[in-house]
């Protein structure tokens, strides 16, 4: 018990380290040189491109993403099982793959309007599947009871189904505000700089120096504030319903004239989020392996990048594994406290985290500096939750007597956890570690900081060469992470799983 | 020789008492039902035979040897007591062989050591021990779970409320199979159950367990006949209560006099009687009559039980009849009593 709550500890103390950095370095640096360093006219414009981004692609992607849940999810749509996998799609292609598409189709799409573009088609999913899950688990009664009261389909929506929706929504607009202060590769490549993008090119001319570190503090503050709002503004109703995938039959509205509007409208959603960037691949996979394509570079670059996945995948799970256990089957102040400093770790852009790590490293841990391990411990990190949630979805689904009756046969603390418990939880460990897995495979920002030197993954790869236009070379390794990615988001097109994203 | 000895066992979750000062022995063999309410800290008591918490004081020992107390701790792996727990928790990831033989060296569960014996032992078909746990009803998982309990040969088996997620003529047949299984294997058990009718029937000796203690420990007949309070007479079966005048020994009531079991001063008193020992007789019109309304007839089959009010002073009264024949709703029948009243210092 103690061992498990001192290896717990020490989990969640090695995830929360670049948070601990964060605020140490401020306090250490003091108010005076922050703020000398934070209010300047770059920073305000770095705010300024940052928040109305965020509240923007926060609105669009809570605007499609919802409109298109219930046209799937609640109109006699034709073919509604493809339009499903179609509006989740688009999880498959990374923003920032999603970005080179359009920009070498469209050369001309910067600044904002272009980056909002790219960001919603990018991240509207991430409302999508908690608000359709949450559809097709709300009570048909409600909804009779209210077109028996007179009111029409708009009425209804708009007084008894929207409301029902709201944690869904906020939770989707959460992860999408997360993911866009987190951004890098989509917008460095549409030229619409933001506090993330800013950090890298700080680090890029001054290193870890003090200006990076203080744009990271805000950037930090964002998220927090972020995690804070959606918080409060979610309440207890969050406890309600979430993630009790009930298969109660849904009524389906018969769209009558809006059929072919609906219909076109998720059509081209379609068409913009996979049906362009997939063209765009293929046109410069075509292109590309006509020219430039070097099958020995390739081979190399998916071996490491692999390689990379598999030993975070497992490193994640293994760390995660104690945390859970603690969480679910000893639950207490202590353990929720453990097990919530995991998410709020992996709430932090990659770029904070590479940053904090880079220092560290440099100050504690020289010989360790941009080897490795120290990625890896990054994408444990990063990526922590992911793990956490099937882990302890699996663990709970083991029933603690037979633990007992394991015990009262003769097997130790060693013989239960091998011959109980391990065969138990393995499908949702694997799951998890899969997860994982595929996290890693398109994580482009902190492996830019923290690879080692030669070492080079796929989306390093992409990103040098479409950074320097060479959009042929660069096309193998996008269909490479694109083709990796798809069974993980596949098994989030199943209605069951509720995934937690990032 | 005891399979179990406890002593001056308490337990508190927080300042809650669960368990306050119990003390319980099974004898060799011998199959004891732990009877009380739910929350009385029966089960509590069985998960500190079994190691999975420690009392805050008081031992436990299994046969000659200390498991809790005098500080020692002996952990669940070591202590060999059997546990079947309610729902029976068979591994869901093994099949019936593997579950069975859970409990045994390596050796002697790659060759499925004594898997066919066990099961002929718990009632089972042979066919059944591949099967995966989901694929069994309710009773024979209950069965595999017996079965693997008993596969390591345990000196003590624990039973915790075994049949109370199965129906009833699934519960009374896997009840039957289990105590044949305890008395083939000749194993010490200890039951724990809130159903009366199941330690009644399967149990050599009931612990009446009331408020974290025990209240009475006896053969069944001897918990029924001559129960220690009122409340114990009441937990295993049900009992009426009469107002009563004692002189010279007999206790005279509404429905006429009955001897105690128990000498007392004379004077006014509670007494009780079984729902049997009122007896429902013709109105004859010879001796003296007691006369009372038939107000509800609960109809078992096997018997019956008549509520019924005592004409001359409103008490209420059940009585128990038994066969096809029961009396007609409103009628007024005459009341005898018959055996011996029980009666207490502390009424009721």
């Amino acid at each position: 018990m103690w061992l498990l709550r001192g290896v717990s500890l020490l989990v969640a103390l090695l995830v929360t380290l670049p948070l601990l950095y964060v605020v140490g370095y401020t306090v250490d640096a003091g108010w005076a040189q922050v703020s000398r360093l934070v209010f300047r006219a770059r920073v305000l414009e770095l705010t300024w491109n940052t928040v109305r981004l965020t509240l923007a692609a926060i609105a669009m992607c809570a605007l499609v993403g919802t409109t298109t849940a219930w046209l799937v999810g609640r109109t006699a749509l034709r073919g509604r099982r493809l339009w499903h996998v179609l509006m989740v799609a688009p999880l498959a292609i990374p923003a920032f793959v999603n970005s080179y598409a359009w920009v070498s189709l469209v050369p001309g799409l910067h600044g904002f309007g272009g980056a909002l573009l790219i960001v919603t088609l990018s991240y509207f999913p991430l409302v999508y599947l908690p608000v359709s899950a949450m559809l097709g688990g709300l009570d048909p009664a409600l909804e009779e009871v209210s077109r028996s009261l007179g009111f029409g389909s708009w009425g209804t929506f708009r007084r008894v189904v929207l409301p029902q929706l709201r944690p869904a929504l906020l939770g989707g607009s959460l992860l999408v505000g997360l993911h866009l202060l987190a951004e890098f590769g989509a917008l460095r490549m549409l030229q619409y700089p933001t506090f993330t993008t800013a950090i890298y090119d700080q680090y890029r001319s001054s290193f870890a120096g003090p200006a990076a570190n203080s744009l990271a503090t805000v950037l930090v503050i964002a998220c927090l504030f972020l995690l804070l709002t959606e918080l409060r503004l979610r309440g207890h109703r969050h406890l309600a319903r979430v993630g009790h995938g009930t298969a109660r039959a849904t009524t389906r509205l018969r769209a009558g004239r809006w059929a072919t509007p609906g219909l076109v409208l998720v059509a081209s959603v379609a068409v913009l989020a996979v049906g362009l960037p997939m063209a765009m691949l293929a046109r410069w996979l075509w292109v590309g392996s006509s020219t430039t394509l070097e099958l020995g570079t390739l081979t190399a670059t998916l071996t490491q990048s692999l390689l990379l996945g598999l030993v975070a995948a497992l490193a994640t799970t293994a760390l995660a594994l104690p945390v859970a256990w603690l969480s679910v089957r000893h639950a207490g102040p202590f353990a929720t406290l453990l097990e919530r400093s995991t998410y709020v770790s992996s709430a932090l852009p990659g770029i904070v985290v590479a940053l904090a790590l880079v220092t560290l490293t440099i100050s504690f841990a020289q010989p360790w500096y941009q080897t490795a391990p120290v990625l890896v411990i990054a994408y444990v990190i990063l990526f922590m939750p992911r793990a956490m949630v099937g882990l302890q979805a699996a663990i709970r689904q083991v029933p603690p007597a037979l633990d007992e009756v394991a015990s009262s046969l003769g097997a130790g603390v060693v013989a239960r956890f091998a011959r109980v418990t391990l065969p138990l939880i393995a499908p949702g460990a694997g799951a998890g570690a899969a997860l994982v897995f595929l996290a890693v495979i398109t994580e482009l920002t902190s492996t830019l900081l923290l690879a080692p030197i030669g070492t080079e993954t796929l989306a390093t790869t992409f990103w040098g060469y479409s950074s320097s236009l060479a959009y042929g070379a660069a096309a193998p390794y996008a269909v490479l992470m694109v083709v990796l990615s798809l069974p993980a988001t596949y098994l989030l097109t199943r209605p069951t799983r509720k995934g937690h994203l990032r | 020789m005891t399979a179990l000895t406890i002593k001056g066992v308490c337990k508190s979750f927080g300042d809650h008492p669960v368990l306050d000062g119990v003390d319980l022995t099974v004898a060799d063999g011998e199959l004891t039902a732990v009877l009380g309410a739910s929350g009385c800290g029966k089960t509590t008591l069985l998960r500190l035979i079994a190691g999975f918490a420690a009392p805050d004081e008081g031992t436990i020992a299994l046969g000659d040897d200390v498991v809790v107390g005098d500080g020692t701790f002996v952990s669940p792996q070591r202590r060999r007591v059997g546990y079947v727990p309610q729902e029976g928790a068979l591994f869901p990831h093994l099949d019936v062989a593997e579950n069975i033989v859970f409990g045994l060296p390596r050796s002697e569960r790659k060759a499925h050591h004594r898997v066919d014996e066990l099961l002929e032992l718990v009632g089972l078909d042979r066919r059944v021990r591949h099967r995966a746990p989901h694929q069994l009803s309710g009773g024979q998982q209950q069965r595999v779970a017996l079965a693997r309990a008993l596969a390591p040969r345990p000196t003590l088996l624990l039973l915790d409320e075994p049949f109370s997620s199965l129906d009833a003529a699934l519960r009374t047949e896997t009840r039957e199979a289990v105590v044949s299984a305890l008395r083939a294997a000749s194993a010490s058990a200890l039951l724990v159950t809130h159903d009366q009718g199941e330690a009644m029937s399967m149990a050599d000796r009931i612990a009446i367990m009331r408020d974290g203690r025990i209240v009475q420990a006896d053969a069944p007949a001897a918990v029924y006949g001559q129960p220690a309070d009122a409340a114990t007479a009441r937990s295993v079966g049900h009992a009426n209560v009469l107002e009563a005048q004692v002189r010279d020994g007999l206790a005279h009531t509404s429905i006429g006099p009955i001897p105690l079991r128990r000498l007392r001063r004379d004077g006014p008193a509670q007494i009780l009687v079984r729902p049997e020992q009122v007896l429902i007789v013709p109105a004859d019109g010879t001796s003296i009559q007691t006369l009372a309304r038939v107000d509800r007839v609960h109809f078992y089959g096997h018997d019956s039980v008549v509520a019924l009010t005592v004409l001359a002073t409103d008490e209420r009264v059940l009585a128990r009849i038994s066969g096809g024949t029961s009396p007609v709703l409103g009628a007024t029948v005459d009341l005898e009593l018959a055996g011996e009243a029980m009666n207490y210092a502390t009424e009721p």
